[in-house]
């Protein structure tokens, strides 16, 4: 049985039962229309509102969630040998989020909270973690284009206060 | 949606930051005061690490989480720290050393530092008596796997017995004795109980009679008595059946056993006459 999922562009996508549950908020939605993977007039009669979801993101949603759909689910959280808290990113999904650039992650990461499908959020989220990891904050504030509003005494005042820390 | 780190919702940038280790927080906090507040909010997981705790000096406290180590002479700057790297910090244990002197006021900021820490074992050298804030703090975390080493202070029989899991529990330089009737609830837990303050030999045999009835096959239990302890032990189970000296023991301690497994022997290397009961 298929799904009609309809984006904030007014873009139709007919999705797998299965793909569309793995998003909690389109299954609660489903459930809230009475839509049942057993009865296709429910489903060929509804489509599914999705305002916070452009046609170009959905559109990366479900290419992940057609490659995961028949995942296991699995502890998400795990630690490095250094006990710092990672998902582990596979290879695939590596390779999938590679070439967006940040503004597109974002986007992608936005619809993932929104739609509430875990294994991509973290994904995302483990991919811009690892985008800062290591570096120094001036790197940072380059690599993501931010704009600092503090001043530089504001600045030293903070770096004053870890001046402490040692690693 | 905000095509920028500094711009995304507290919710999002939180989650990002969780993965991220203190060292590189530190960095995050210097780019902008919105990222300054996301780290404050966001949990800092650290599960295999440890949150180790000293106070050294009087009005001082100095602290490592994880491989960071934190260094401060004013005790407030070091809780304003603390609201600051995260809001949740999860770490495997809390080690709280062995403090010099002691100090309420520290203790008391050590309880708010403290504050929304979770740790799986908790560690704690109790070196006096501990202020009521922080004593607070250890009860609350009675569900906690507890290893603590008590000197100088009094018996806190009510804190003793909040520890949900076993637990183990070292005395030391005790200035005072516990009943049977608590020694029987640890025992019951399956804790380890080094240096056990009694009041006498016979409490001690009462002791091992319980033991030999409930203890665990590793729960390892010893006991402080005084100096003529030993000897008045030997006098008092000397021509008892049950109990004989085991000659067979390849170590140099005088020990003597009893038919219930239980085995008693002489720690000569310690400053008190220590009776050790062990199965064997």
């Amino acid at each position: 049985p298929n799904v009609k999922l309809v984006t904030s562009d007014n873009e139709e996508f007919v999705v797998d039962f299965r793909i569309a549950k793995m998003s909690v908020t389109v299954s609660r939605l489903m459930e809230a229309m009475n839509m049942s993977e057993t009865d296709d007039a429910s489903l060929l009669s509804n489509s599914i509102p999705l305002p916070n979801v452009t046609k170009a993101v959905m559109a990366r949603v479900i290419e992940w969630c057609e490659k995961h759909k028949n995942d296991e689910p699995k502890e998400e959280k795990e630690n490095d040998k250094r006990g710092r808290t990672t998902h582990v990113v596979s290879d695939w999904d590596k390779e999938f989020l590679k070439n967006d650039e940040f503004g597109r992650l974002c986007q992608l990461m936005g619809a993932a909270n929104y739609l509430e499908i875990k294994g991509l959020f973290n994904d995302i989220s483990q991919t811009i973690a690892n985008m800062i990891h290591g570096k120094k904050s001036d790197e940072i504030a380059e690599m993501f284009n931010i704009h600092c509003d503090l001043t530089e005494a504001e600045k030293k005042e903070i770096r004053k206060k870890t001046a402490w820390c040692e690693d | 949606m905000a095509a920028s780190l500094e711009g995304l919702p507290l919710e999002l940038s939180t989650q990002i930051i969780v993965y991220l280790p203190l060292i590189d927080r530190l960095a995050l906090r210097i780019c902008c005061s919105a990222l300054e507040k996301a780290v404050a909010a966001s949990d800092l997981l650290l599960p295999r690490d440890e949150i180790t705790i000293k106070r050294s000096h009087p009005g001082d406290l100095s602290i490592q989480i994880g491989r960071i180590r934190v260094h401060a002479d004013s005790l407030s700057e070091l809780c304003r720290f603390r609201r600051r790297i995260g809001n949740k910090i999860s770490a495997h244990e809390l080690i709280v050393a062995r403090n010099e002197t002691v100090d309420s006021r520290v203790d008391d900021f050590l309880a708010d530092f403290l504050e929304g820490c979770e740790v799986n074992v908790m560690s704690i050298h109790l070196h006096g008596e501990p202020s009521r804030n922080f004593r607070e703090y250890i009860m609350q975390n009675s569900n906690k796997q507890m290893w603590m080493k008590l000197e100088r202070t009094s018996l806190d029989e009510e804190l003793l017995r909040s520890f949900l899991h076993d637990a183990d529990i070292v005395f030391m330089s005790p200035a005072f004795t516990i009943s049977t009737d608590l020694f029987l609830v640890l025992l019951k837990r399956g804790d380890f109980i080094y240096g056990a303050p009694i009041s006498s030999v016979r409490q001690m045999l009462e002791i091992a009679k319980i033991y030999s009835d409930t203890a665990r096959d590793d729960q390892h239990i010893s006991f402080g008595v005084g100096s003529r302890a030993f000897n008045e032990f030997k006098i008092e189970v000397a021509g008892k059946e049950e109990w004989s000296w085991d000659e067979s023991r390849s170590d140099n301690n005088e020990t003597w056993t009893n038919e219930c497994g239980v085995d008693v022997s002489e720690q000569p290397e310690s400053e008190k006459i220590t009776l050790k009961l062990h199965r064997f």
